[in-house]
């Protein structure tokens, strides 16, 4: 510790501390400008000048470390002119095209040289007109406004990992620029345009959008991955405009490309405006009660016919968990069938069931915050970058500035490859036998967690006698890494304090049952649950998979997880069903089976027997066509409500615009058709709706309630950690078959479901799906860039162009999940995210 | 530096195997960046794209930071350099001794421009501002070595000098 003297005040802090945070302790603020607090300090601007007895010239208090017995002063009349003097410096170069400029009224420099009374422009010097980047995507950079505090680029490599842009050159000369000019190789995700301080990096399709003042800002959840950023919508006019995050939120202002741009999707023409029946073949708009009578009516009139078990319903993880509730009510209770489920039927809903077995948590084991400061991390069979960004900024962070042992298990290699202390790249379909080598090298190195083994879990033996028969060479050989590779990553993740286990789709959806087990063993080893930091963290691709389980959308269980008393069909047994012809209606709330579901092409030809089928969604779309009745509900912009993240945290969202048209807030809708099937009164705001499903799930407490704003206080009750944590019976792992080829399916960053598909900002970056082949194979299949591949599984096949590339292993290739044209996900077979299929040039 | 979009990046055909070399040496080296891309310019006289990529990879830096470092000091070159370095002085002393007309006779003989290179990669002009020899004015450097009282009959005699001279 340090002792010093800021201002007369005495402050002992750590040593290492710089003289700006010793002074925050105190309360005293000094002025600053490059200084973000989120990144590593920078001290270009000099604005933060304080003097050090003894020290003859001022010193940067931003980047200065304490020392011991220092007296630092931060007010006095030389430091204001100094302060005041650089504001004026700075402004020569600086051209006051402020009324046009977008970042007028929200100007760090304006701000700056308010503060500081800069008010005098005593200089001038012949400008320099630099050229405008105008051929980026989404961003646009006019360096002539740049007053070079480099926080653009300390955000986009140390938070971001993105690599983008750069200080280029030096002196008069500087520009924030990417290497040799060429293109912006970017993720997008615009969070250097939150942190430029002036009008530099802007968004372009925000600019001149607005005075950023005339917007209305409204702060909520963003409705795209379950990392559950805090964002806020800013709109006019009943359009959004941008959204933001401010760095005091808990994802500390950051956002992915689909965050802070995928909000375009709001305003895409093929919004649903009115609701629409058919009639006589064809789809006709109609009124909303001509369509809920319709819908009721012949509701009614399959139960009377075939009872409640001919009607199914499939709900959603982008709706709030009021609509889940009400959703599981309608089915359950006004129609009285306990067929529902949803996408969770995927991999998740098992995932979690295992999860709630062994750890007795209903999804991850503490917050993502916990993340940040864990000693180890490891992330298996899932592609953060794409699957939940947010999670991925805490990875980077662990693992850069906290210096956190990272091990990435990828069939692919994927951004995080960067920071990985190991990648183990194993061969497709052989997440378990990897994750069983992973166990076996820990044993034999002796690096499981003994103490927290021998105190809190059972089974140990079990599993030890399990891996004595299995061999490290063969284990490794089926995972088709090396046994080395192995036992350095064992290394580096056993006999650690903080331990974080994250696993994604390949696990979740790819892996099953099996290897969802076969990762919490591993997780258990290492004394993952029982650590402050770190814990075990499944990861899903969108926003309120968690919530909606919590509601009860699943045959097996009601809100809260009290089992069903008559467990319902689940997915694929609805599938069946309709096939069968025992299911004859079906609701898809917010649920589009035929964009990204495996099998797609068997469940198209099942909704085509249906007697009645009602979508319920936000845009139209192959299935809203096939559809007897369509309502158009609410995007998450749209309605108030709620949503959970995996990590349990229940956040609010509020209405920033109303739906288009006569479109309306889907709890609205399910609410009144509820009403209209039973008679009972329908619910008057979602505030009923929310109290109503904390009674019934009985896991959520508190009470909404406005802090800075933000609508907060709702609360998940984290379930106590189990007496004893029970090890599974270890599965002995088959090497996965030999296919000439393996098609992955999965998520990339620039999309996220099919929603963002719609969003004309995500698609200038990212227009349409792509087959990723490896370069060795290309050239020996004679597929070049960008030219045609035909992709086989089965009798189904997908045609698109091919990216050539070498992020993935020979012998495997990748295709995006989002994309309606390409259809990727429908040579899939039900639960998995790879497929052996035949490649060819088309 | 423009910022302007570059046209056309065509890719380097260079043999990295120095550039490697160079990277062993310093790897566990703690602040290792500049001895490398001095080290590699050492070896090749500038440092070429492929090796701002390799070091990127080795080092585990991203590009872009390397390519801040590489544009902020004035000893590195992303571009060929000649064999021989032709200095001019126009500093004060050799500007009123007439140092524009050596730097003329040069361009004209040479066909190249400030701090341009021969396509041959023999020569490579630069104006500078003094070289501390005020007393020799006009003064010149060919790589180390330094011609004073300079003028255009000495231009050409120089050049026919290093003509003949071995380019390795």
């Amino acid at each position: 510790m340090v002792s010093l003297t800021i201002d007369g005040k005495n402050v002992t802090v750590p040593a290492g501390t710089t003289i700006l945070d010793a002074a925050a302790q105190l309360g005293i603020t000094i002025p600053t400008l490059c200084w973000l607090q989120k990144v590593s300090p920078t001290g270009a601007c000099r604005v933060c000048a304080v003097e050090v007895e003894g020290v003859d010239r001022n010193m940067t208090a931003c980047n200065t470390p304490v020392k011991e017995g220092i007296k630092v002063t931060t007010q006095s009349e030389a430091l204001t002119a100094a302060r005041k003097k650089i504001m004026e410096l700075m402004l020569v170069n600086h051209p006051l095209d402020c009324p046009v400029c977008d970042a007028g009224g929200e100007c760090g420099l304006q701000d700056a040289c308010y503060e500081l009374d800069a008010v005098r422009q005593d200089y001038s010097a012949v400008l320099e007109r630099r050229p405008i980047r105008y051929d980026w995507s989404l961003l646009e950079s006019d360096p002539n406004r740049c007053i070079l505090c480099e926080k653009c680029v300390k955000v986009d490599h140390e938070i971001v990992g993105a690599d983008a842009i750069a200080v280029v050159n030096r002196g008069e000369a500087t520009i924030i620029d990417t290497v040799d000019g060429k293109p912006l190789n970017c993720e997008f995700c615009g969070n250097c345009i939150e942190a430029c301080p002036t009008g530099t990096l802007i968004s372009k399709p925000f600019k001149f959008r607005g005075r950023p003042w005339t917007f209305t800002v409204t702060k909520s959840v963003c409705g795209f991955c379950s990392t559950g950023c805090q964002i806020e919508y800013h709109s006019r006019n009943n359009r959004v405009e941008r959204v933001t995050s401010s760095d005091t939120t808990y994802n500390n202002g950051n956002l992915c490309i689909n965050g802070r741009f995928g909000y375009a999707y709001l305003n895409t023409p093929d919004r649903l405006t009115v609701p629409l029946v058919k009639e006589g073949g064809a789809q006709v708009s109609a009124d909303w009660n001509r369509a809920m009578t319709g819908a009721v009516a012949k509701l009614k009139e399959i139960v009377a016919g075939a009872g409640p078990q001919a009607v199914a319903g499939i709900g959603s993880p982008r709706v709030t968990n009021e609509e889940s509730y009400l959703f599981q009510k309608l089915l359950r209770d006004a129609i009285g069938t306990g067929n529902i489920d949803s996408e969770a039927r995927l991999g998740y809903a098992q995932a979690q069931a295992v999860l709630q077995g062994i750890f007795g948590c209903t999804g991850a084991s503490a917050t993502i915050d916990r993340i940040d400061r864990a000693q180890a991390i490891l992330v298996i069979g899932c592609d953060l970058n794409a699957e939940s960004t947010g999670v991925e900024y805490r990875v980077i962070k662990a693992a850069t500035k906290n210096d956190a042992r990272l091990v990435l298990a990828n069939m692919r290699n994927v951004k995080l490859k960067k920071y990985a202390n190991a990648h183990l790249s194993y061969r497709p379909g052989a997440e378990l036998a990897l994750i069983t080598g992973l166990m076996k090298a820990i044993l034999d190195e002796g690096l499981e967690n003994k103490e927290f083994i021998a105190a809190a879990t059972s089974g140990f033996a079990a599993l030890q006698g399990a891996l004595a028969s299995q061999q490290l060479a063969s284990l490794a050989e089926a995972a088709g890494v090396s046994e080395a590779s192995l036992r350095e990553a064992a290394r580096y993740l056993g006999k650690k304090k903080d331990v974080a286990v994250i696993f994604g789709a390949d696990v979740i959806r790819g892996g099953g049952v099996e290897t969802v087990k076969a990762v919490a063993n591993l997780a258990l080893l290492l004394g993952a649950p029982m650590a402050e930091n770190g814990g075990i963290f499944p990861i899903e691709q969108k926003n309120n998979i968690q919530g909606m389980l919590d509601m009860g959308v699943a045959p097996d269980h009601l809100p809260g997880y009290r089992p069903a008393a008559a467990p319902g069909k689940d997915l694929w047994q609805i599938v069946a069903g309709i096939e069968q012809g025992t299911v004859k209606a079906l609701y898809l709330l917010g649920c589009d089976p035929l964009a990204t579901f495996p099998e797609s092409d068997r469940i198209r030809k099942a909704l085509a027997r249906l007697d009645l089928l009602i979508v319920q969604d936000i845009a139209t779309s192959e299935l809203t066509g096939l559809a007897h009745v369509v309502f158009p509900g609410a995007a998450a912009a749209e309605k108030s409500g709620s949503f959970t993240t995996p990590d349990n945290r229940v956040q609010c969202l509020s209405r920033a615009v109303t739906p288009p048209g006569d479109a309306r807030e889907d709890w609205d809708i399910i609410g009144e058709l509820i009403s209209r099937l039973t008679g009972a009164p329908h619910a008057r705001s979602v505030a009923e709706v929310t109290v109503e499903m904390q009674e019934a799930s009985g896991i959520y407490g508190g009470s909404c309630t406005l802090v800075d704003g933000r609508c907060s206080g709702l609360t998940k009750a984290m379930p106590a950690a189990p007496a004893t944590y029970a090890f599974s019976a270890a599965t002995v792992p088959a090497a996965p078959a030999v296919e000439p080829f393996t098609l992955i399916v999965g998520p990339i960053g620039f999309h996220n479901g099919s929603m963002s598909t719609r969003s004309a900002n995500n698609l200038t970056v990212s227009p349409a799906g792509f087959v990723e082949v490896a370069s060795a194979d290309a050239a020996r299949l004679g597929i070049v860039d960008g030219g045609s591949v035909r992709v086989t599984a089965a009798n189904v096949s997908i045609t698109g162009p091919a990216k050539v590339s070498s992020r993935i292993q020979a012998g495997t290739i990748f295709a995006p999940v989002h994309f309606r044209d390409l259809k990727a996900s429908s040579l899939l077979p039900a639960n998995a995210t790879s497929v052996g299929v035949k490649v060819e040039k088309a | 530096m423009s910022n302007a979009p570059a046209e056309e990046i065509t890719t380097e055909e260079v043999d990295l195997t120095a550039a490697n070399h160079v990277i062993d040496k310093y790897l566990t080296l703690h602040g290792n960046l500049m001895p490398v891309l001095q080290g590699i310019q050492d070896e090749y006289g500038y440092v070429p794209r492929p090796a701002i990529d390799l070091v990127a990879d080795r080092l585990n830096i991203y590009p872009s930071q390397i390519f801040g470092v590489l544009t902020f000091y004035a000893q590195f070159h992303l571009k060929p350099r000649g064999r021989f370095i032709i200095r001019v002085c126009v500093g004060t002393a050799c500007h009123v001794q007439g140092a524009s007309r050596i730097v003329e006779t040069f361009f004209d003989k040479l066909h190249i421009g400030h701090a341009e290179t021969t396509p041959d990669l023999r020569y490579t002009f630069e104006k500078v501002a003094c070289l501390g020899a005020c007393g020799m004015a006009p003064l010149a450097m060919v790589n180390d070595a330094t011609y004073g009282k300079m003028t255009v009959q000495k231009v050409e005699e120089i050049i026919a000098d290093y003509n003949q001279r071995p380019m390795k």
